[in-house]
């Protein structure tokens, strides 16, 4: 007697892959599914985030900056880590909060700080026997004479 | 054939080589004409005497035969553990009058919940005829929400103090198998376990048993 209930399980599942030969040794088990790397776009951004960062700690640390070549090694290594966390089926909510994240934390780190406002400037000092202009020339006798 | 007329529910704790695979195993030989063991470890021991199946579609097909079977699940890298979990689950009600074991608790619990077939075979299995042996080496991986319909633990020497207090219980939370077989479990000798029953019996025995 047919078990509908089991024949909608079959009907439900997706065909069986073609057999092929993968060279892997009888009872072997199957090759680790390839994990994509991280899109550019994300990478770009660790970049950032990186530099960023980088220049923070440095900062604390009271050491030099990392240089631009330094910042791709690490960008690099730290993608590498990344693509197993950020993956294609992450949400776009949540991958968008992410990007915004470290652009915003990339773009905050990497202010300068302005110079001080000084609200009460000093009056400019007052010379006797200034050149009124750089175009005025003085004689001997007295005279004054303008281009 | 009608429902059992009580549930089989049984649950192995212990922690890694205290022998809960293999008595689960042994215990897994009995009336009930198909057995599905979860296996996500691979274990060999699993597959010895079992077909081992990896394809979705196959669990089923091969149940739809109705024949006499014991099948060796492994299709939690395809279909990962809980999408593997719950689609045998369902082929063990969908085929009815089977034993399922679930190995490796610790990995499946997150994933027995109240829309789970886990969740419905545990509860009402016996409907169809289904039993279930709950393997785990935590007594926290065995969810709450199961244990007041447990029939049977059998429980291996274990020293972690969450555990033994979940055994034991507390003032204002009784505990799975109370503080006197939680004693006894405390100071269990290596294969042997506390073999309690519901309704609160229990006994030490030496591994195997019926």
């Amino acid at each position: 007697m047919p078990n509908d209930a089991l024949e909608q399980m079959i009907a439900e599942s997706p065909a069986l892959a073609p057999e092929t030969d993968t060279g892997a040794f009888a009872g072997g088990t199957a090759p680790a599914a390839f994990t994509p790397p991280l899109p550019d776009a994300i990478k770009a951004m660790v970049g950032q985030g990186v530099f960023a960062a980088s220049r923070l700690a440095c900062s604390a640390a009271g050491v030099t900056d990392l240089d631009g070549q330094e910042v791709v090694v690490l960008t690099e290594a730290l993608s590498g880590v990344l693509k197993f966390y950020i993956t294609p089926d992450m949400d776009e909510r949540t991958a968008a909060w992410l990007g915004l994240g470290i652009a915003a934390v990339s773009i905050v780190v990497n202010r300068k700080p302005l110079a001080p406002v000084n609200d009460n400037p000093a009056p400019a000092p007052i010379h006797e026997n200034d050149n009124p202009s750089p175009n005025t020339v003085t004689l001997g006798d007295g005279t004054t004479i303008s281009a | 054939m009608g429902p059992l007329l009580a549930p089989d529910n049984r649950v192995f704790l212990g922690v890694g080589g205290s022998g809960k695979s293999t008595l689960a195993r042994h215990q897994s030989y009995g009336p009930w004409p198909r057995v599905i063991i979860c296996d996500p470890n691979a274990e060999e021991a699993h597959a010895a005497g079992a077909i081992v199946v990896s394809d979705q579609g196959e669990l089923p097909a091969i149940l739809a035969t109705g024949e006499p079977v014991r099948i060796c699940w492994r299709g939690f890298d395809g279909m990962g553990e809980e999408k593997g979990l719950d689609w045998a689950c369902r082929a063990a009600w969908a085929a009815g009058d089977c034993l399922i074991v679930w190995d490796e608790m610790d990995f499946f619990y997150p994933f027995v919940t109240h829309t789970s077939w886990a969740y419905k075979l545990w509860n009402a299995g016996r409907h169809q005829r289904c039993r279930v042996f709950a393997i785990a080496r935590s007594a926290l991986a065995i969810p709450r929400t199961l244990t007041r319909n447990m029939t049977r633990a059998m429980v291996f020497h274990t020293q972690e103090p969450s555990d033994l207090q979940l055994l034991s219980g507390t003032r204002s939370k009784p505990g799975l198998i109370g503080p006197e077989a939680a004693v006894a479990v405390a100071g269990l000798k290596p294969y042997h376990a506390v073999d309690w029953q519901r309704g609160g019996a229990w006994t030490v025995k030496r591994a195997p048993f019926d």
